[in-house]
């Protein structure tokens, strides 16, 4: 996907502030259904993120350093019996392209601060 | 009936899944698949919470709906980029084979076409059909070798959709799906070979990698392609049909009366010469054939030693495609009124036009310099490959290229003498290629703790 340096998408932008939100009342790490749930719930939408632009967002974010990634242990995931999960947890330098810059115009939806 | 329907709901996405990850190393697609595997079982233990089924049906399909898209372009994604891997070390040169292939069996039988059918001006069409065959074959062969595949494809149905509308509505036009088709089939193909080399992470083949930052399973893949492939030195063997298309031009040019008199020419043709005749055209394509083999391979060999752009070994196989679609032309148009007098009743009862013969014949020596001037392009550019790496081949090969380079730009004022010592140049290297293969390159070492 081409974009400009230091912007984030739109999605992007939503996935980085709900993973804080997760962060903030106790989960470090995420996974794609908790993410989606509470992006539909932050945002007060009717249905929640489709699964393709969400992974492949995520697989960018991670590309860029901006999320990191780990798979769940499989024992975990086989004794509650379900698929395994792919945790993901927002680095330092996603945190600190949601920061505004100081002295700079507000940012918008979409856009991160440079 | 609500919980099959909700079973068929929910199984939705990851039938979907399961479509469009086919083809992908099988690390990279039980990843994805697990993935959705893990969404679509966490959703419906919500649902199962929430009991409002309808709802989330609904939101499933909406989610899988607006997911097709992006999948889809995720997956080209994933394609292109080991396609482009493979294309760059110089591995695969099918794609590249079986595009010029179709290409030229489009032109050549258009050609045919305007030739022996009720077309106006069908002389006229050929010549201008024969100085658009190269360029264009040549553009695509640049356009493929550069990794553009896409474009390339697109160059090559916009060249025939031209040419289907202005001669040619029956052929060109499916013989362009056609090439569309064998390309992503080849494209498929190509993608699962290189993935089949590629370890699962966590089995990567180097246990210290000089390169950190680059994924483990990804170097093997790049080292594995690195590696030259048997098929690369066998496709030397298409000089024996290089020289299979001498041999029947010759015969064909030996029995002709070039420089007879108009009676001489309508008995050479009166005396049923087919075999001739088509074995000088079939001679033709199997030579045109034989050389797209044998550039192919030695494509893939020089782009591996040239590294970087690949601006040279591109060249090389630019030129060496034009230079066979020239010639296989010139096969076609010299065989063409034979073949009309021995199968076209009307035709023979006509007569034949020796002026038509005579301007068939000139083109067809005009047609030879072209070709030959395109190969020396093709042979100037492998001898500075092979000169500036002393790869490829040895530095005396490399030398004999330049000298055989130079002498078929004189292929004109020399009466196409160069050519029969193009072939046998092409027979010496098939001999090396086969007898000395390359040494395999291992993959970088990391530096130990202590040397640094």
């Amino acid at each position: 996907m081409q974009r400009k340096p230091g912007t984030l998408t739109t999605l992007e932008s939503q996935i980085l502030r709900s993973a804080l939100i997760l962060a903030a009342a106790g989960g470090a790490e995420f996974y794609g259904f908790q993410l989606a749930k509470q992006m539909k719930e932050h945002h007060g939408a009717l249905f929640r993120t489709a699964y393709g632009p969400l992974y492949k967002a995520l697989d960018r974010m991670t590309d860029h350093g901006l999320l990191e990634t780990r798979w769940e242990d499989p024992d975990v995931a086989a004794a509650e019996r379900r698929p395994r999960r792919c945790f993901y947890r927002v680095t330092a330098q996603g945190q600190r392209a949601l920061e505004p810059v100081p002295g700079a115009a507000p940012a918008r939806e979409g856009e991160a601060p440079a | 009936m609500s919980a099959v329907l909700q079973g068929w709901a929910f199984s939705l996405p990851l039938v979907w899944a399961r479509l469009y990850t086919l083809g992908l190393p099988v690390h990279e697609r039980h990843e994805r698949l697990e993935r959705i595997a893990s969404d679509v079982y966490e959703q419906r233990l919500a649902t199962r919470r929430s009991r409002d089924l309808a709802f989330a049906i609904l939101e499933v399909l909406v989610c899988l709906a607006g997911s097709i898209i992006s999948d889809l372009s995720w997956r080209f994604e994933r394609g292109h980029k080991l396609r482009v891997l493979a294309i760059r070390a110089g591995r695969t040169p099918f794609p590249v084979f079986v595009t010029v292939l179709l290409a030229l069996a489009g032109l050549v039988g258009g050609i045919r076409l305007s030739v022996f059918h009720d077309l106006p001006g069908p002389e006229l069409v050929a010549i201008i059909l024969a100085l658009l065959a190269g360029p264009l074959v040549g553009v695509l062969g640049i356009l493929i070798a550069r990794q553009n595949l896409v474009t390339g494809i697109l160059a090559l149905s916009a060249g025939s959709a031209a040419l289907a509308v202005s001669a040619f509505p029956t052929l060109i036009a499916p013989l362009a799906a056609v090439v569309g088709a064998a390309v992503g089939l080849f494209s498929i193909l190509e993608t699962r070979h290189a993935y089949r080399t590629t370890p699962a992470p966590g089995r990567s083949a180097a246990p210290t990698s000089p390169y950190p930052d680059v994924p483990q399973h990804q170097l093997a893949v790049e080292a594995a392609m690195d590696a030259p492939d048997k098929l690369e030195r066998w496709l030397s063997l298409g000089a024996i049909l290089v020289l299979v298309g001498l041999v029947t031009t010759m015969a064909h040019d030996l029995s002709f009366p070039f420089d007879g008199t108009d009676a001489e020419i309508r008995e050479w043709y009166a005396e049923g010469r087919e075999a001739v005749t088509y074995g000088a055209f079939l001679g033709g394509l199997a030579g045109g054939v034989g050389l797209l083999l044998f550039f192919g391979g030695l494509y893939a060999s020089a782009r591996r030693a040239e590294g970087g752009t690949g601006y040279l070994s591109a060249l090389m196989l630019a030129s060496a495609a034009g230079a066979a679609a020239i010639s296989m032309l010139e096969a076609t148009l010299g065989a063409s009124v034979g073949m009309a007098y021995a199968y076209d009743d009307e035709f023979k009862a006509g007569g034949v036009d020796t002026q038509t013969v005579r301007h068939i014949s000139a083109l067809g020596f005009g047609l030879l310099a072209m070709s030959a001037a395109a190969m020396a392009v093709a042979l100037g550019a492998l001898a500075t490959i092979v000169l500036r790496t002393r790869q490829v081949l040895a530095r005396w090969l490399g030398w004999a290229t330049v000298a055989v380079a130079v002498l078929l730009l004189l292929n004109f004022p020399l009466f196409n003498m160069p050519q029969s010592l193009f072939v046998l140049w092409t027979l010496v290297v098939a001999a090396f290629r086969l007898l000395r293969p390359e040494a395999v390159p291992s993959m970088p070492r990391a530096a130990s703790p202590a040397a640094i």
